[in-house]
């Protein structure tokens, strides 16, 4: 934490080097949360690409004891949410016909090259309602407390822990069905 | 185990590599973005610590203005034909020797934490250059304005980058806030210290709105203390309730209220001081109100609270009681066909109180016994929280 804190210090500074530390250390969890929550790797590192193009101008906004990743990750989010609204609006309209989204490696111009077991994560977030990918990706993967989950959707926290709890049951579900061995191998006790 | 955990494994497991020549690419890409956001220049031309330090306007010297003169004689003087070798080549070892000078300045004082110091300083060296510039201009010297323009941006870079020195002196101060926000276990937590904070945070923002929607500009661009004040709040973690703030940092919240306060009495244009200690006391009697209401919402009855509120009430009421009676002269006089002038406004203030001494010093007295006070109300505060222990 304290590092982000003088890294953004410096940031804001002016310091290049600072900037690239930012970038080593954010771009790959960005990327991971990205194909978590949009299911394209060519949208996904689009989103992740225009975070750290608006972030690099963005000195003067940020305030030096706010919290870097969780910054990020809201842009990252606001991002993809305007890709998944503008998807939206094409297949609606019938521009773009193609709904099946592609996470794979086959394309050598890909940044980011997505193990499998990624790619079927984010397949199968894929199939939940948008809010609930969110509330799940967020919390689980990016250990985003509810409250600032909440924030970042608008709701109050009963409904994103609500959107959590079913979201993380319908996973449940489909990872068992797409990895009979996620129920050997990952399945824990319940709690009490 | 939770019932997400076996989720949250395989989450773990689902990595995610880049390919490293598309990184560069990208990152390429981006930092392209950065250094065109940077080659824009700022509203006030200038960037990061070199803008910071160009609003601490602390203190004014004199040498600046004799650096000037003297080399404004040098430029229009007898020999000052600034195209002759002699006269360039001497106005250029000045200001050679004056930059290395007060550089240096600012780098001891950076060594030694003095970030007034080093404002001040910073003050002198942009004054300076500031004025050459004006005097290139003056006599219509391209060339030498473009040298001067060049060496003002290589200043800002030298002392945000090259040097090093001033990055190094914010860091050390930042560490200052960023260890405790990092060992809030420590702290010591008393309920009313978040009541308090928050509402210095309200008054902050209160005040930060009420001088942006004032109908007088100037007042935001003649009080300097208050906008560091300002920035000094920013830095707090006001949006995140699960951090403490300990006594200490309240204590310095408070004084930093009234330290600003005192900047102010120093200021000479007294009239946006009046208009700014008005809207402190409204906003501490507001203050009061809420921090009442809030404490019995939660059963707490500490009257020294309400004692500290209403002693820095009273504070405030006798310094703009007294101002009141100047702005009514004041305005008499303005009416009267007497143009105003802030040499008037100090006249009749000190008419009208009638003392010998410095007005200044008066106030000033006035607002230290404040600051006692609340040093003594924090202490207490500390002593009372450790019995209760």
């Amino acid at each position: 934490m304290l590092d982000d804190k003088l890294l953004i210090l410096k940031f804001k500074l002016g310091d290049s080097e600072s900037f690239k530390q930012i970038y080593l250390k954010y771009r790959q969890p960005l990327l991971k949360l990205a194909v978590s929550l949009v299911h394209d790797v060519n949208s996904a590192e689009d989103a992740v690409q225009d975070v750290f193009v608006n972030f690099a101008g963005s000195a003067g906004k940020i305030r030096l004891t706010g919290n870097l990743k969780s910054y990020l990750n809201t842009c990252l989010v606001n991002r993809i949410r305007n890709i998944l609204r503008d998807r939206a609006r094409r297949e609606y309209v019938g521009v773009d016909e193609s709904t099946t989204s592609v996470c794979n490696n086959n394309d050598p111009q890909q940044w980011a090259l997505v193990s499998e077991q990624l790619r079927i994560l984010s397949g199968a977030l894929s199939q939940l309602p948008v809010e609930q990918r969110e509330a799940v990706a967020l919390h689980l993967q990016e250990n985003m407390t509810f409250r600032k989950i909440a924030a970042l959707q608008g709701t109050s926290v009963n409904t994103v822990q609500g959107r959590y709890r079913y979201g993380l049951e319908k996973l449940r579900k489909i990872l068992e069905n797409e990895l009979p061995a996620f129920a050997g191998s990952y399945l824990a006790e319940p709690s009490c | 185990m939770k019932p997400s955990d076996d989720i949250k494994k395989y989450m773990e497991t689902a990595g995610l590599e880049v390919d490293p020549k598309r990184d560069e690419e990208v990152f390429a890409k981006v930092a392209q973005a950065r250094s065109k956001t940077n080659n824009s220049p700022p509203a006030s031309g200038r960037t990061g610590l070199w803008s910071y330090v160009m609003n601490v306007r602390t203190v004014k010297v004199s040498v600046t203005a004799v650096i000037i003169v003297v080399l404004g004689v040098t430029f229009f003087g007898p020999s000052g034909n600034t195209g002759s070798g002699m006269a360039w080549g001497e106005i250029v070892r000045q200001i050679d020797a004056t930059q290395d000078e007060l550089l240096n300045e600012i780098e001891q004082a950076s060594q030694s934490g003095d970030m007034e110091k080093v404002g001040a300083v910073a003050d002198q060296l942009s004054d300076f250059w500031q004025g050459l510039l004006q005097l290139a201009k003056a006599r219509n010297n391209p060339q030498m304005a473009d040298r001067i323009d060049r060496a003002i941006v290589q200043i800002s870079e030298r002392t945000v980058n090259d040097r090093g020195v001033d990055a190094d002196v914010f860091i050390r101060h930042a560490d200052k806030f960023m260890v405790w926000l990092d060992t809030i276990e420590d702290d010591l937590w008393i309920d009313q210290a978040a009541f308090i904070c928050k509402q210095l945070e309200e008054y902050s923002e209160n005040i930060r709105d009420g001088v942006r929607k004032s109908e007088n500009e100037i007042v935001e661009h003649c009080l300097p203390a208050f906008i560091e004040y300002c920035r000094f709040f920013e830095k707090l973690p006001w949006d995140d309730p699960s951090v403490r703030m300990s006594i200490d940092d309240l204590a310095e919240c408070i004084d930093r209220d009234l330290r600003m306060i005192r900047y102010e009495i120093k200021e000479p244009v007294m009239r946006d001081f009046y208009r700014f200690a008005k809207r402190c006391k409204e906003q501490i009697q507001r203050n009061i109100e809420k921090l009442k209401t809030r404490l019995e919402e939660v059963g707490v009855t500490d009257e020294k609270l309400i004692e500290y509120y209403d002693e820095l009430n009273e504070k405030f009421v006798e310094v703009i009681s007294r101002l009141d009676r100047v702005d009514i002269i004041v305005r008499e006089k303005i009416a009267a066909g007497v143009a105003y002038s802030d040499k008037l406004y100090r006249q009749i203030l000190k008419e009208t109180i009638d003392k010998a001494g410095s007005l200044e010093d008066e106030l000033v007295d006035k607002v230290e016994s404040v600051l006692d006070s609340c040093r003594q109300f924090i202490n207490d505060l500390k002593s009372d929280n450790e019995k209760t222990r």
